[in-house]
């Protein structure tokens, strides 16, 4: 190794290229314009997120952050009792894919802790004779609103999505290939199983 | 027990506050038309909305550009961050004042006449086929997401979970609701666009009704239902990839539909039989049922089926 000889030009290459271990290689990236100024783009982001919804303000007369109509626009604003109009514009919750009539679930609240609802629905997930009465009982509402009971239970944890796709990638593969999965039909089984 | 005691007590709650919460709709002073907003509430995760809500978004905006008469007109999104956990989209949309099912609620005491129903019934299917060849399928048709305008124009709604298909993919079950779920959906099975044809079947003999076709209690139910009319299904027909074999069920015959849909006629009973065909394969397309004698045949009022200039994307592709 020692004897190989290198002439200068091999040499001029070589540092231009940096490849020559003249020091230990460290991951570093090529900083074309300069160190990034994280609280100057947040400035940035936020003024232009404000410019918007300003925009969005003016052309509706509406203020969507507070949820209040503004007054002698061209738009003239009502508020009407969500029975009053049909239930598609009714305010949902989305929570993952799923989503559901917020009307549906008494005392929600996303920010706080769990509503008495909330710690009643979890409770019925431990017997499933429960679940099958519940969904007895409201054979063509009750099932969205347990999914979003349960998934605003634990929507704040990350772990949650992980279960969650882990979930969705096993049932894709299980129909996928044609491989026959658990049937969640066979009364045995817990109805919630299908929810998720 | 806890939940009937809560089941109990919600009437008391429900109290002056409003079950369904407040909608804001405005009158355009200039158009003289309505609009509504729609809230949707999106639980975001530390990387801010959910890449499925951004492309529901998305979607609606796309579709929104095709300006199809019988979908309902989105104007705007506005979006606006509530906390660090929740995001509010507020969607603006052309507001209409009923859906079919109130519409079919306060239809006079003999029913729609037989006109009425191939008007919507045109018009149903052609808003459909319209999504069927934008590669979406509803999965959630039921009478409460179509819009009737005061006019009788009828709008599809709520794509709040409509997704981009691929014909590989199974979707994730439980999106029907379970009275106008298709056979493959209730079962597990894979599927695709013909569940929403599944779902035009019960809706197309509730406008006769004017009650639901099938209303089960449950997926077997529900399934016993479907087959009290239809029949047992084939064994060639029952899906092989399913857990509930056909032996669980009992042996039933085709019943005629007429018992089912007394006010009927005969080509309406072959249509509504073409649409509640148990194999997904041989189940009718929106685009095919657009041009049955029922819909196109002598006798009718309207027009015949006019493609919108738009609907069908495929063949510009």
């Amino acid at each position: 190794m020692s004897h190989v000889q290198l002439s200068n030009a091999v040499w001029e290459r070589l540092l231009a290229r940096r490849t020559f271990p003249l020091h230990p290689r460290s991951s570093v990236c090529k900083n074309l314009f300069g160190r990034m100024d994280h609280e100057e783009l947040r400035r940035e982001l936020k003024s232009k997120l404000w410019e918007i919804s300003e925009a969005d303000r003016e052309r509706w007369d509406y203020d969507f952050e507070t949820d209040t109509p503004l007054a002698g626009g061209k738009l003239e604003w009502e508020a009407v009792p969500g029975e009053a109009v049909p239930a598609f514009y009714r305010e949902t919750l989305h929570v993952g894919s799923k989503r559901v009539p917020v009307a549906m679930i008494p005392g929600l609240s996303l920010d706080g802790s769990p509503s008495e609802s909330l710690h009643q629905e979890r409770g019925c997930k431990e017997g499933e004779q429960n679940n099958q009465e519940n969904r007895l009982h409201h054979p063509n509402s009750g099932i969205t609103t347990k999914i979003a009971l349960k998934r605003t239970a634990t929507s704040a944890h990350i772990t949650d999505f992980f279960a969650k796709r882990k979930r969705t990638a096993e049932s894709k593969s299980a129909c996928g290939i044609g491989l026959p999965s658990v049937s969640p039909i066979s009364p045995e089984m817990t109805p919630r199983k299908r929810l998720r | 027990m806890a939940k009937e005691v809560r089941a109990q007590y919600e009437p008391v709650a429900e109290i002056g506050v409003g079950a369904y919460g407040t909608v804001y709709k405005a009158r355009d002073l200039q158009s003289g038309k309505f609009v509504a907003l729609k809230n949707v509430r999106v639980q975001t995760n530390e990387n801010g909305l959910p890449l499925s809500t951004v492309r529901e978004v998305a979607l609606l905006k796309r579709l929104e550009h095709f300006d199809h008469p019988n979908i309902v007109r989105l104007m705007d999104v506005c979006a606006t961050a509530r906390t660090d956990r929740e995001t509010k989209v507020t969607l603006v949309f052309e507001h209409v004042d009923q859906d079919l099912k109130t519409y079919l609620d306060k239809a006079p005491s003999p029913g729609l006449p037989l006109e009425t129903i191939k008007d919507l019934m045109r018009q149903f299917l052609s808003g459909l086929d319209f999504l069927h060849s934008n590669c979406i399928v509803h999965r959630d048709l039921k009478p409460e997401n179509i819009l009737v305008t005061s006019n009788g124009q009828v709008k599809l709604a709520d794509f709040g979970l409509a997704r981009m298909y691929s014909c590989q993919m199974a979707l994730t079950p439980v999106v029907v609701t379970l009275w106008y779920r298709a056979p493959e959906v209730l079962l597990q099975s894979t599927y695709a666009t013909p569940v929403d044809m599944w779902s035009v079947g019960c809706i197309f003999a509730e406008m006769f009704r004017r009650k639901p076709l099938f209303s089960g209690n449950s997926e077997v139910d529900q399934l016993g239902k479907i087959f009290d009319m239809i029949g047992l299904p084939s064994e060639e027909d029952w899906p092989p990839d399913v857990t509930l074999p056909r032996g669980a069920f009992c042996l039933r015959l085709p019943q005629p539909v007429e018992e089912f849909v007394p006010e009927i006629d005969e080509s309406g009973a072959q249509l509504l039989l073409e649409m509640l065909t148990f194999n997904p394969q041989h189940r009718t397309s929106a685009f095919r049922a657009l041009h049955h004698p029922f819909l196109t045949g002598p006798g009718m009022t309207g027009s015949t089926p006019e493609e919108h200039p738009h609907t069908r994307t495929e063949d510009v592709k």
